[in-house]
């Protein structure tokens, strides 16, 4: 079977079938007006063997043919389309909710997926926007592992950058953080586009009340378009004696131009797709 | 078993797999961004936000033993930016002047291997007369009203829509011959 031409066309009258010819060209390089598009539907009714969609298929495919070079699509504009399917998508509530594994350190021995639910209603109402969330799914690794995994990736990637946590007050407002004081670094690098982070101090939480959550402000993309890499917990086990220490690998969903500030918030399960950072721990900014 | 999944990007937007909207917008997004920039000027950023929601929309109409996912969506591209420049010639005051939106210089990458129907299509418009090839440059790549065309070339309006028509059915042509497995014989 032809599948530009599904069936043997019954043939129209010849007036008929030049107004359809017609009606397809024009559909496929200038566009029809309500009443022609009616009109072509009309007369495709009669003539079912004549593919809808042929001209305008072999349209594109003409332009493909001499279409040249590709421009870049900038960063910025690929983030703000992303955000716009993902709001067309919203309140049809076609898309299904996203299924996905925290980053949560490997010594809990947890595997769990957290579908993240209300998603949807918060991508319509926020103002502020993040992209890029959709985390690898992890095989367990030990925090042992990733702590030695951590200080190879440091030294073995030459554009790597070690940032010292500090606290992430309201920038405002000044008021300080929920969590103040926790220490360590981010481990980034540009070019490898991932990284890890260490955090001492952070509280141990109940993922099933809440989540941290790393955002990255990527100088490209802007402040209001925050990336998520990373949704993470602290276990109790983490806490051995002192306070609670884990490494959590970042890896962004999104392509980060220049990673230019890392913050974990507390979030409620899951994460979420937009924050109000109401709720701030800390903060790394990358000054080089 | 579970079924295996979905080869094709768009049939895994159809399915639902978020992530597969993202991998879309980062497949197609240099071809959307080219053709809108070509075809919607300064409204490019809109006119890309547009095309990928209805490419969203679109997915589940996607039948790979039709044409190739390139130019799926190309052609739904094509259909939203004609819409658009449709809208806004309708607007009063609106000018509709290509070469005013000619894009400026931007980065770029070369196109390689877009589509195999791209090459047949290619092979197939090759086939045309000087006139018919340029008539059909006009409407395709500059998009052009046929009316434009007669103004701009000096040929009568019927014999533009003429030469559009018969090189997209030769284009047709070529693709279903491609569908079906056959050499292109032109």
């Amino acid at each position: 079977m032809n599948p530009l031409h599904p069936t043997n066309p019954v043939p129209p009258s010849d007036g008929a079938e030049e107004r359809l010819l017609d009606l397809l060209t024009a559909q496929a390089t200038c566009g029809l007006s309500p009443e022609e598009s009616a009109e072509l539907h009309r007369l495709l009714a009669e003539a079912p063997g004549e593919g809808a969609d042929a001209f305008e298929l072999a349209a594109a495919a003409a332009d493909l043919a001499f279409i040249g070079t590709l421009e870049v699509m900038p960063g910025a504009i690929a983030a703000r389309t992303l955000d716009a399917v993902r709001a067309a998508a919203a309140p049809e509530g076609v898309a299904a909710p996203l299924q996905m594994r925290a980053f949560g350190p490997a010594s809990a021995g947890r595997s769990r997926r957290w579908a993240v639910a209300g998603w949807v209603a918060a991508a319509a109402c926020l103002a502020i926007a993040f992209v890029g969330w959709w985390p690898t799914i992890h095989r367990p690794v030990s925090q042992a592992d990733l702590a030695s995994r951590a200080e190879a990736f440091a030294k073995s990637t030459p554009d790597v950058v070690r940032l010292a946590w500090g606290d992430f007050n309201d920038i405002a407002t000044k008021a300080p953080p929920e969590v103040p004081g926790v220490k360590g670094e981010v481990i980034w690098s540009d070019s490898e586009q991932k990284g890890y982070m260490k955090l001492t101090g952070l509280p141990v939480n109940d993922p099933r009340r809440e989540q941290y959550q790393l955002w990255i402000v990527d100088a490209e993309r802007g402040l209001q378009q925050r990336i998520s890499g990373a949704i993470f917990d602290v276990p109790a086990g983490s806490a051995s004696g002192g306070p609670a220490t884990v490494v959590v690998p970042i890896e962004p969903g999104l392509h980060v131009g220049k990673a230019q500030l890392f913050a974990v918030t507390i979030e409620k399960p899951g994460g979420v797709w937009v924050s109000d950072m109401s709720r701030r721990a800390c903060l790394a900014a990358n000054t080089q | 078993m579970p079924a295996d999944p979905p080869t094709f990007v768009l049939q895994r937007v159809a399915a639902g797999d978020q992530a597969a909207v993202q991998e879309c917008i980062t497949r197609y997004g240099d071809l959307v961004w080219s053709l809108a920039r070509r075809m919607a000027g300064r409204d490019a950023d809109d006119a890309v936000q547009e095309i990928f929601i209805d490419l969203w929309r679109s997915a589940g109409r996607f039948d790979p033993a039709v044409a190739s996912e390139t130019t799926f969506v190309a052609m739904i591209a094509r259909r939203r930016l004609i819409d658009r420049r449709r809208r806004e010639s309708r607007r009063p005051g609106a000018v509709l002047s290509l070469d005013a939106e000619v894009p400026v210089a931007a980065p770029a990458r070369e196109t390689i291997d877009l589509s195999a129907e791209a090459a047949a299509a290619r092979t197939a418009i090759s086939t045309l007369s000087e006139d018919q090839q340029r008539v059909l440059g006009l409407s395709i790549q500059r998009g052009l009203a046929h009316e434009q065309i007669a103004r701009a070339t000096g040929l009568p309006l019927g014999t533009v829509k003429t030469h559009i028509r018969r090189g997209l059915i030769k284009v047709r042509e070529a693709l279903e011959a491609q569908a079906a497995g056959q050499e292109v014989r032109l």
